[in-house]
């Protein structure tokens, strides 16, 4: 009888430490589980975010169409952000160098440092290295549509931020016309006037280049 | 070692496809229901054949209804015999349930390794993306009678303890241009970490002063390297500081053409850049190069 009892005790013993090893193995895998749709989270969001910084805008593109006597006459096109073709304008200007200026306004930005999510670019105007930035061409009226900046036309915009967008674009114009901070200018803005450098990368002829908007605020210009 | 485990993996996840292949999709178990039936009715077919041999050796008929009831019994056999065998079906059943188990969570415990291998990658190339390194700091010391005082400061990081190099310049005038060479390298050297874009300060105009009457900045040291690129031996990992400044004048001799740099395959855009702000009397910003692209100016703030 003694001999029967140890046994079950023994079996008993057995039985708790299955199901122990058991309800560890069921927790882990439940807890792996859980931590592999956290992951997959994670990385969704990263990859999200490096999309992001890598992704770019379009407002405009350019091409040189002649140098001579020292006066460069380029055309230049304006953009949606569906790539639709606004309108386009030529011109000749005297100088060596073209620069193209855009306006940078920060959006969702931290309003004590300026600090920004991101920007809203304006292509702002077009001189060259003996123009004057001052006497420089205006570009607003190229796609100016009734107040709203058409190069932000293109996808869907709620009314709130077509409202806010018309607001900073009208704050650009205010800018732009008194050549002096607005009344209630937008902290953090500033102007980047992206353009050839003769010695280093020389713009060519009848090649078309197009001027990328980077979300971080940053302006280059690349060939198309 | 791994090896062995990999030998041991490949041999559970077999057991595992074949086993969850067969009992949770429709065409498994088809397949299973269908052996199942086989098997039955050749055990149906021997038993009836097996008894209309016995009754055509005893010179009797073989009607259907022999054959029928013959069928049944071995039916009722194959039940009885299967019933009897429960416990060690449920055993095997279990086995399985266990193989599944271990095989399903050795898989997702792989995915998890390889996702955080993942996260780690990607969180180096966000890390790198959204660098930022300063070109330069501007401080507005006068604005009067239509002409901008500033003072432009330059960091050697060789000698970070040294006063940074200061220019000042005075021009007319409402907004200020920096103007840089910039100089943005491929998305894939960027997010490695074994490129970061440049850009070289060259001269300074306003709105008024076109960039050929501006001022030239001298922020080159006395062998024509940029400053604020130059590097103390602590700071210049894998590569010896001599090493470095002589890859830096290479680098710099190759942006000098835009040619070269395309050849090298490693510039994105290679291009000016003139950031500008209307200038506010004691107002500091600093110019950033972003990695992700171009320039941008930040607000200076007091800390």
């Amino acid at each position: 009888m003694k001999f029967r009892a140890n046994g079950k005790r023994g079996n008993a013993s057995s039985l708790g430490w299955i199901i122990i090893i058991l309800s560890f193995a069921i927790g882990g895998y439940l807890m792996v589980g859980d931590a592999a749709k956290l992951q997959r989270i994670q990385i969704a969001y990263l990859e999200g975010l490096q999309t992001r910084l890598r992704s770019e805008t379009v407002p405009l593109k350019f091409m040189v169409e002649s140098r001579e006597g020292g006066v460069i006459k380029a055309k230049i096109k304006f953009y949606d952000l569906s790539g639709r073709e606004i309108s386009s304008f030529e011109k000749s200007w005297p100088g060596g160098e073209l620069y193209i200026d855009m306006l940078l306004f920060p959006v969702r930005g931290d309003k004590a440092t300026g600090a920004a999510d991101s920007y809203l670019a304006f292509p702002y105007r077009v001189f060259t290295d003996t123009v004057s930035a001052a006497s420089g061409s205006l570009l607003f009226d190229s796609y100016d549509s009734g107040g709203f900046p058409e190069i932000f036309a293109g996808i869907s915009w709620s009314a709130k931020e077509e409202k806010a967008i018309k607001s900073v674009f009208a704050s650009a114009r205010m800018k732009a016309a008194a050549g002096l901070p607005a009344a209630g200018e937008i902290k953090g803005s500033f102007g980047s006037a992206v353009h050839e450098a003769s010695k280093l990368s020389r713009l060519e002829e009848g090649i078309v280049y197009k001027v990328v908007c980077r979300v971080k605020g940053g302006v280059e210009i690349m060939e198309d | 070692m791994n090896d062995k485990l990999g030998a041991v993996k490949a041999i559970l996840y077999a057991i595992s496809d074949a086993a969850a292949f067969l009992f949770t999709t429709s065409l498994g178990i088809a397949i299973l229901v269908a052996a199942l039936v086989a098997l039955a009715s050749a055990r149906l077919w021997s038993a009836v054949s097996d008894r209309r041999l016995a009754f055509k050796a005893a010179g009797e008929d073989f009607r259907l209804a022999s054959a029928f009831g013959a069928a049944l019994r071995e039916l009722a056999s194959l039940f009885g015999r299967a019933a009897a065998a429960l416990p060690t079906i449920g055993g095997v059943a279990l086995a399985l349930v266990l193989v599944l188990g271990i095989a399903d969570s050795s898989r997702k415990v792989d995915a998890y390794v390889a996702g955080q291998k993942r996260v780690a990658e990607l969180s180096t190339t966000l890390r790198n993306l959204e660098r930022r390194y300063k070109a330069l700091e501007l401080r507005v010391d006068d604005v009067k009678d239509g002409r901008i005082s500033a003072t432009l400061s330059f960091f050697d990081y060789k000698d970070l303890k040294a006063a940074p190099t200061t220019q000042t310049i005075d021009i007319a005038g409402k907004e200020l241009f920096i103007d840089a060479i910039v100089c943005n390298f491929d998305y894939s050297s960027i997010a490695s970490g074994s490129a970061i874009n440049l850009a070289i300060p060259y001269r300074v105009f306003s709105d008024e002063v076109p960039e050929a009457e501006g001022i030239e900045l001298s922020l080159f040291d006395t062998s024509g390297l940029p400053l604020m690129y130059r590097r103390s031996s602590d700071n210049v990992y894998g590569i010896s500081s001599e090493a470095y400044e002589a890859r830096l004048a290479e680098l710099m001799s190759d942006i000098r053409t835009d040619e070269s740099a395309r050849k090298a395959g490693i510039v994105r855009s290679l291009y000016g850049d003139a950031v500008h702000r209307v200038a506010k009397k004691g107002e500091s910003f600093t110019v950033w190069v972003e990695q992700s692209g171009g320039l941008t100016i930040k607000d200076l703030v007091a800390f």
